[in-house]
């Protein structure tokens, strides 16, 4: 045996041990140390070789040996102590390249993005580095998810009074214009800005907030009861769908006993796989986001069903967490089907990672099928890049409602000056009309962003279909008696006669068809005596005439939504769910924000629902 | 002694049924089903014989296959068998296929383990640990479709690491090793175990807390320790997905009045798995963190923190901030105690092996934003970044936030330092002190 310092030992055997014995064994430079290492084994108790035979290195005595040589390394560890005065932590850098043991990556240019870093981190400092309110509210309105957030939270500052470094700005005007953001995923950001703020966006922001604080509050009291023993049922899955809906957009406010039920109790669904609760809620959370969640959803989205997967993903998009970049390329690696690669190849380009890029890319083509394509384009408006508007343009004009407006979307995520006259053409469908809005206000604000103002035509399409193609004003005299008529018909409706209420509508109509009462009210009879036909018809030729005027008063937004939903479910249960779809997709394509959130978020999961059925994937 | 209780059966049932040579020539019917209950030193199991389909099953309720109730009822059925013809070991043929685990596996006892095992371990030191291979390959899948409902919690998380460690695009030299380690540890304890076996009546695994570590099945209620009225408060969870049917999921409490710290190990089934024997335990529930009045619990022997099973329990919500100040008494506040630690606990093993630990650090020192613990003497913990990059990248953004009062987590070796794992934090932030889960 030779005396080699242990170290020395250890590092030739697991050199050894890293090629394999077979191939060491054939190497004859190895020859001498192997013999040394044989001797060594047998001393450490390993080795079958018989007395007075020489030793050979086989693979228990290779064990035993590294376990020796282990027990003696361990003897010797000891804890690394920071160097007095080493407060420029030398020490550490230096642990930490031995501990990562990894090469640096070659040096970047000078300007150059680091790939690794989070998109939220290159979004706080582009807002940082703004000064002027108008353009922050630029960046809330087209930017990236984690663009708006930062453009928010630095808005903030301003709004609350903290002028220093901002350049002048009416604060009304940006408040005002920040509550034109509140749709969609920012919501409760959005809110804690306003909620401290005077006036009219601020008190709308706290009675949303004293609603939601109402209901979050009952629940952590159920919460409480239920491991009490008091209360026999899970509350969280018996919350009906707006407690749910709040629940998960103020999810962040709520306190930890709550973040930890919830988290438990998908641990619960994903044990018992009881998928439709399960994606009940996890649907719920994807509308605001929760680092506390985070375990539970990356839970969900490795043993959930593809559907369950799919969810959770979309609830890791906001979550602004360094676990949820790598969950996501795990989950992209084990996708088991196309749609959930397209999901969340689409939510991991949304935190940087490319990963899915070509596979999204690569189903933007008309030879795919229709629902593959629609999510396609959801993804791309994370993946896509200002070249790809030629390729999702022609999309807009697809006959599919949802595969159009998720091209809206796509386009709108580019920024593309390109993408403005496609988009102010397919604003002739009326359900296209408020996503192509949106779409254009984000590509606007990010031309602006750069410079490039007033780019594009100025004006939509007109509305091309149906029976208001050109609104030719009706003469007084009609006018009048079209509202005679629809007064007389409220007053037969109070009185329960329907029939004769219905006749004074239809003449209303007749001689004022921009008046949209009537249609409102025929749709509500029909409504009523379950002709769900003639509701969905009557209150498409109420939208057709003011969407606007129509979609902007909750109760009205709210019987449009529960048609409409009616309408889906009459049609999937007589086995006609492409013409559900089509029902619910041609519903989101409204302006639906002055509706319940509830009722909004239960148009997305039935769209979902429908959308498995068409494809063959669930029986109704 | 199985064959002394046939003999008497038989004899039982001619003094019941004195014409029963004739047969069933009444047309009384046929046997169905036949229950034998096999008595052992852990509570026994039922043996079930009946007629399934076209033929006829065999099923213990211990529910591991192949398990040695089985083997006994087989005795009584057909009486002993013949021994093997005994052969000479025969030394290690390189050129020799791989052995078929799976068929070794099937009996779950210690010698049967640490051969199925053994020959895991041959695979790959033969074929190179760092090189990959067909065989190496072939042995691990065939050893976790053998240990699939089997009970083996700790060999499967071995088994899982390495699996997991030998797929990653770029194997780390240095982790694949401690795997390896592990299981050759792993390897050792159950020889050993299968020795002292011999020398029980019943052939049981003798319950060694080395054996409770690496191998971790589970303990019937008899042998663990009753406990009554226990403060727990949750500090920490894990939780993993194994290869083996169902996600391993630990939750860490530790006792409010003595300091002591145990985990619950529950297998939650995948894919609607079945799931061990009579002796698995299905766990607590509550949402984390949660304060846990355990009125009755069995704490199974084994190293620190032992395994509990909650059987008696109440949670309440939510946990006080006087009890969260009461965690960090219970730390340890030093660098060198939790190497002292470690190295107990890897002497105790055989092996480096990760050393669940709760740390007080004096202060914490960022560098590029990435977080390093310190105590009070300048001695530094780092978090371990190469094993879990996106976890401790999550720990950096909490500790930033606030006053770090606890750090949990799993202390690991990389090269010749101690790096800690996180799985949970107390930070003192200005709406309170919190305890943050990160796995």
């Amino acid at each position: 045996m030779s005396d080699r310092a242990p170290a020395e030992v250890r590092a030739q055997l697991e050199r050894v041990l890293l090629r394999g014995l077979r191939a060491a064994g054939a190497d004859p430079a190895e020859t001498a140390g192997l013999a040394d290492l044989a001797v060594r084994a047998a001393a450490a108790g390993g080795g079958p070789s018989a007395p007075g035979d020489p030793p050979v290195l086989d693979p228990r005595g290779a064990a035993a040996l590294l376990l020796q040589l282990g027990r003696a390394e361990r003897a010797a560890i000891e804890p690394p102590r920071m160097e007095p005065g080493d407060e420029a932590t030398t020490t550490i850098d230096r642990l930490d390249a031995a501990m990562r043991a990894i090469p640096e990556s070659l040096p970047r240019a000078p300007g150059e993005p680091d790939p690794a870093e989070h998109p939220a981190r290159r979004a706080e400092r582009r807002a940082a580095e703004m000064t002027s309110p108008d353009d922050l509210v630029r960046l809330a309105t087209g930017g990236t998810l984690f663009e708006s957030r930062a453009a928010v939270m630095r808005l903030d500052r301003f709004l609350r009074g903290d002028r220093g470094g901002f350049s002048v700005a009416d604060p009304r005007a940006v408040a005002e214009a920040l509550e034109m953001r509140l749709e969609g995923d920012l919501g409760p950001e959005i809110d804690d800005v306003l909620v401290a703020l005077p006036g009219g966006p601020g008190g709308r922001a706290r009675a949303r907030r004293g609603r939601a604080q109402r209901i979050v509050e009952k629940f952590d009291r159920d919460v409480r009861r239920f491991w009490d023993g008091e209360e026999p049922v899970d509350p969280l899955p018996a919350l009906d769908d707006e407690a749910l809906a709040t629940l998960g957009t103020y999810i962040s406010d709520a306190s930890d006993p709550i973040a930890g039920h919830v988290a438990e109790t998908l641990r619960r669904l994903l044990i018992e796989r009881s998928g439709d609760s399960l994606e009940r809620i996890v649907s719920a959370l994807a509308l605001c986001g929760d680092e506390r969640l985070v375990p539970a959803l990356v839970r969900v989205l490795q043993d959930g069903t593809p559907a369950a997967r799919m969810h959770a993903a979309r609830a890791l998009a906001p979550i602004d967490d360094p676990r949820v970049p790598a969950a996501l390329r795990k989950a992209f690696r084990h996708a088991a089907t196309v749609e959930e690669t397209l999901v969340i190849g689409g939510v991991a380009a949304a935190h940087g990672d490319r990963v899915g890029a070509a596979a999204v890319a690569g189903h933007v083509s008309a030879d795919q099928p229709p629902h593959l394509v629609e999510l396609a384009l959801l993804a791309m408006a994370h993946v896509g890049e200002p070249p790809h508007a030629a390729l999702v343009a022609p999309f807009l004009e697809s006959g599919r409602t949802g595969v159009a407006r998720a091209a809206a979307v796509a386009l709108g995520a580019f920024g593309d000056a390109a993408a403005i006259a496609p988009l102010a053409n397919a604003a002739a469908r009326p359900e296209m009309r408020p996503h192509v809005e949106r779409a254009l206000s984000r590509i606007r604000a990010r031309l602006d962003l750069a410079g490039h103002h007033g780019a594009g035509p100025s004006t939509l399409a007109p509305p091309s279909s149906g029976e208001i193609a050109r609104r030719p004003r009706t003469r007084l005299a009609a006018r009048t008696l079209g509202r005679w008529h629809y007064a007389l018909g409220v007053l037969w409706l109070l009185l329960g006669r329907r029939r004769a209420a219905l006749r004074r509508f239809d003449l209303a109509h007749e001689h004022n068809p921009y008046l949209v009462g009537p249609l409102l009210a025929r749709a509500r009879i029909a409504l009523r005596e379950r002709r769900l036909d003639a509701a969905v018809t009557a209150l498409r030729a109420a939208l057709r005439v003011a969407a606007s005027t129509v979609l902007q008063r909750p109760d009205r937004a709210n019987l449009v939504i529960r048609a409409y939903l009616r309408y889906a479910d009459a049609g999937v249960a007589a086995g006609q769910a492409s013409r559900a779809l089509e029902a619910l997709d041609e519903l989101l394509g409204y302006d639906l924000r002055f509706a319940d959130v509830d009722l909004r978020l239960d148009i997305e999961r039935r769209r979902d629902a429908v959308a498995r059925i068409e494809r063959g994937g669930v029986t109704p | 002694m199985t064959r002394g209780f046939a003999d008497a059966a038989i004899e039982s049932l001619r003094s019941a049924a004195p014409d029963g040579r004739a047969g069933a020539a009444d047309g009384a019917g046929e046997i169905d089903c036949a229950v034998l209950r096999v008595a052992d030193a852990a509570g026994g199991a039922t043996v079930i014989v009946e007629r399934a389909g076209g033929g006829v099953r065999a099923s213990c309720s211990c529910g591991r296959p192949g398990c040695s109730h089985l083997r006994v009822a087989a005795k009584a059925f057909l009486g002993p068998q013949p021994a093997a013809a005994s052969s000479p070991p025969r030394p290690s043929d390189l050129s020799a296929a791989p052995p078929d685990p799976a068929a070794a596996a099937t009996g779950s006892s210690p010698a049967d383990l640490a051969s199925v095992l053994g020959g895991l371990l041959d695979a790959l030191i033969e074929d190179g640990v760092g090189a990959g291979s067909e065989r190496v390959d072939s042995a691990i899948e065939s050893l976790v479709r053998s240990l699939r409902g089997a009970d083996t919690y700790g060999l499967h998380r071995s088994i899982a690491d390495l699996r997991r460690e030998l797929s990653t695009a770029t194997p780390s030299p240095d982790r694949v090793l401690r795997a390896v380690e592990v299981l050759a540890a792993t390897r050792d304890a159950l020889d050993a175990a299968a020795h002292s076996a011999q020398r029980t009546a019943h052939g049981e695994m003798s319950p060694s807390a080395v054996l409770a570590l690496l191998v971790g099945r589970d303990v019937p209620l008899a042998e663990a320790e009753i406990r009554q009225d226990m403060s727990l408060l949750e500090i920490a969870r894990n939780s993993a997905r194994t290869p083996f049917g169902y996600r391993r999921e630990e939750r860490f409490l530790i006792d409010l009045a003595t300091g002591a710290r145990y985990a619950e190990m529950i297998p939650d089934p995948l894919d609607g798995a079945a799931l061990g024997g009579p002796d698995r335990y299905r766990g607590s529930v509550g949402p984390f963190p949660r304060l846990i009045r355990g009125d009755l619990a069995a704490i199974e022997p084994g190293p620190d923190p032992r395994r509990i099973r909650l059987l008696q329990y109440r949670v309440e919500l939510p946990v006080g901030a006087d009890d969260l100040r009461r965690l960090p008494a219970w730390a340890a506040s030093g660098v060198a105690a939790l190497y002292a630690d470690f190295v107990r606990l890897a002497d105790a093993v055989g092996c480096p092996y990760p050393c669940f630990a709760v740390f007080a650090p004096a202060r914490v020192v960022f560098r590029g934003g990435e977080a390093a613990l310190l105590d009070a003497a300048d001695r530094i913990l780092p978090l371990a970044r190469a094993t879990a990059p996106d976890t401790c990248a999550a720990a950096d953004r909490i500790l930033a936030r606030g006053r770090p009062e606890l750090v949990i987590g799993h202390l690991l070796l990389y090269r010749n330092t101690l790096t800690l794992s996180p799985l949970a934090i107390l930070i003192d932030l200005p709406r309170g002190e919190r305890l943050l889960r990160l796995r």
